[in-house]
């Protein structure tokens, strides 16, 4: 090791050691009982039973036809000159892995994803089913809400893929030949596109600030921030309002904005508690059932209860993209 | 619905008591690594438990357990650079301050380390997390690699990158 390396090493060590081993905070999970009230995708059924029930017959019945497929694919890459695909044994990179597995947990089940054949390989080993498998024939990728941009679909459609088909990234994995995007499509072209997004950024920041001045809904400092800059998913939004209407609740902070996600994204997710002075073990399931009853883009994905400093506390989440209108055109 | 019960392999129980088992292991490795990272401790467990959320919502699809940290890894990675980037954003949009190393921390931790570290941040990002995934958390040039989502080869030419210019910044400084 080099003098510089040690140096290097010390640094750190000694940047790290500044954080106690003591002051590790618990780990907050979701309550047990959290799947039972997944709201969308069939209730619950994502968190639920070992997927190998329900995919071992179709798995192995199909097994050999998708061999075949797998080994026709490789080999039509290969002649092509393609990105080789791992093949059905193998293992993905990490970052097309985690790529998949977040579409999977984040995206609209009735959003059609645009994709490689070897990324939609993956996303339908997470049982993601809405699919628009880009050939190397296909012209534009404009058939689907969101696009799974790896190398070989950067490589398809060139610099046209963020200017023109898709400019807003909500979630990025890895880095370098092994990034991989998560984009939502511009289906009327990018200039309507950012016309719609400004518009609905202006929209929820009106939604807001007179969020901001209900007193029944109190904000932690960085959510008001957040809340203020139009940060905050229009769906969110009018979930808090709903709440608020039933009893005094405070916002603890908004989350899932995707990871690597660009500034425009969105946050998706919120964890709230009941105002000081309310009884915090009756608030959380009155909630649940609000939001259960919500209907079409106001019904959230997850609803469920999560220990927040040792209480019950609400999260909830809704699907990726975030839509842009819901709140009309801004008034300001 | 699910009663609580015994933990058991498979079920909800079974994932929430691997997970925090994982968490028990590594959470402080893991949030000082963002800690350095980001300089901010608030942030760095946020950080950390958003990692641990994530990995206990999917733990039915991991193939196996050891992929688990890995993919803790990575997500601890990614969320601090989404942090870095709303910093940034911030900063552009709402003039703030950018965190500043206070003088108590620069005379207990020695000027010449704070130097080094302003200069790994000063890096751009591949490079620091690679630096930081090797001379903290003392990871091979494969683990990286699959920590980072790209090959041992790249690996190696940005720690090559990496060390040159810490070491082109250092002498500059001093």
């Amino acid at each position: 090791m080099t003098r510089l390396e040690d140096k290097i090493r010390r640094a750190i060590h000694a940047k790290a050691d500044q954080v106690s081993s003591d002051t590790v905070p618990p780990l907050r999970l979701p309550a047990r009982r959290r799947r039972s009230f997944s709201l969308a995708h069939g209730g619950g059924e994502r968190m639920g039973a070992p997927a190998w029930r329900r995919w071992f017959a179709p798995a192995a019945s199909a097994a050999l036809v998708l061999g075949v497929i797998a080994g026709s694919v490789m080999v039509s890459r290969l002649v092509l000159g393609g990105e080789a695909p791992g093949g059905p044994g193998a293992a993905a990179p990490a970052s097309l892995e985690n790529a998949a597995a977040w579409v999977a947990g984040q995206v609209s089940r009735s959003a059609v994803v645009a994709c490689d054949p070897a990324m939609c390989r993956l996303l339908r080993a997470h049982r993601v089913t809405h699919l628009d498998e880009l050939l190397p024939t296909t012209a534009t990728p404009v058939h689907s809400e969101v696009i799974v941009a790896t190398a070989a679909v950067r490589r398809q459609f060139g610099s046209r893929l963020s200017v023109v088909y898709a400019p807003m990234v909500i979630a990025s994995f890895g880095s370098g030949a092994a990034r991989t995007d998560i984009r939502v499509t511009a289906t009327d072209g990018p200039a309507a596109y950012r016309s719609a997004l400004s518009q609905d950024l202006a929209a929820r920041k009106a939604a807001g600030a007179q969020l901001l001045g209900n007193s029944k809904i109190l904000f932690s400092a960085t959510a008001r921030k957040e809340i203020a800059a139009g940060r905050v998913d229009s769906r969110v939004l009018v979930a808090i309002v709903a709440m608020g209407a039933q009893q005094p609740i405070s916002i603890v902070s908004f989350t899932d904005s995707g990871p690597g996600a660009g500034a425009g994204s969105p946050f998706r997710a919120a964890e709230l508690v009941g105002a000081a002075g309310t009884n915090q073990s009756t608030f959380v399931q009155p909630m649940i059932a609000l939001m259960q009853a919500q209907q079409g883009p106001y019904l959230p994905a997850r609803a469920s209860v999560m220990q927040l400093h040792g209480h019950a506390a609400l999260y909830i989440e809704y699907t990726a993209p975030s839509p842009l209108g819901l709140l009309g055109p801004s008034n300001s | 619905m699910e009663l609580d019960g015994p933990a058991r392999p498979g079920t909800r129980a079974g994932a929430e008591a691997a997970v925090t088992a994982l968490y028990q292991a590594s959470a402080l490795g893991l949030i000082r690594l963002a800690y350095v990272m980001l300089d901010d401790l608030p942030s760095a467990e946020d950080v950390v438990q958003e990692a641990f959320y994530g990995l206990y919502r999917r733990w039915d699809r991991l193939n196996d357990p050891e992929s688990a940290m890995y993919y803790v890894r990575t997500s601890v990675l990614n969320g601090c650079r989404s942090v870095r980037r709303r910093r940034a954003v911030r900063r552009r949009g709402l003039a703030d301050e950018p965190p500043a190393v206070s003088a108590e921390t620069v005379v207990l931790s020695g000027e010449e380390r704070e130097e080094v570290i302003r200069a790994v941040r000063g890096l751009p990002h591949r490079q620091r997390e690679a630096l930081v995934l090797r001379y903290y958390s003392e990871l091979s040039d494969e683990q990286i690699a699959r920590v980072m989502g790209i090959g041992p080869s790249t690996v190696r030419s940005t720690m090559h990158r990496a060390l040159e210019a810490l070491g082109r910044a250092l002498r500059e400084q001093s």
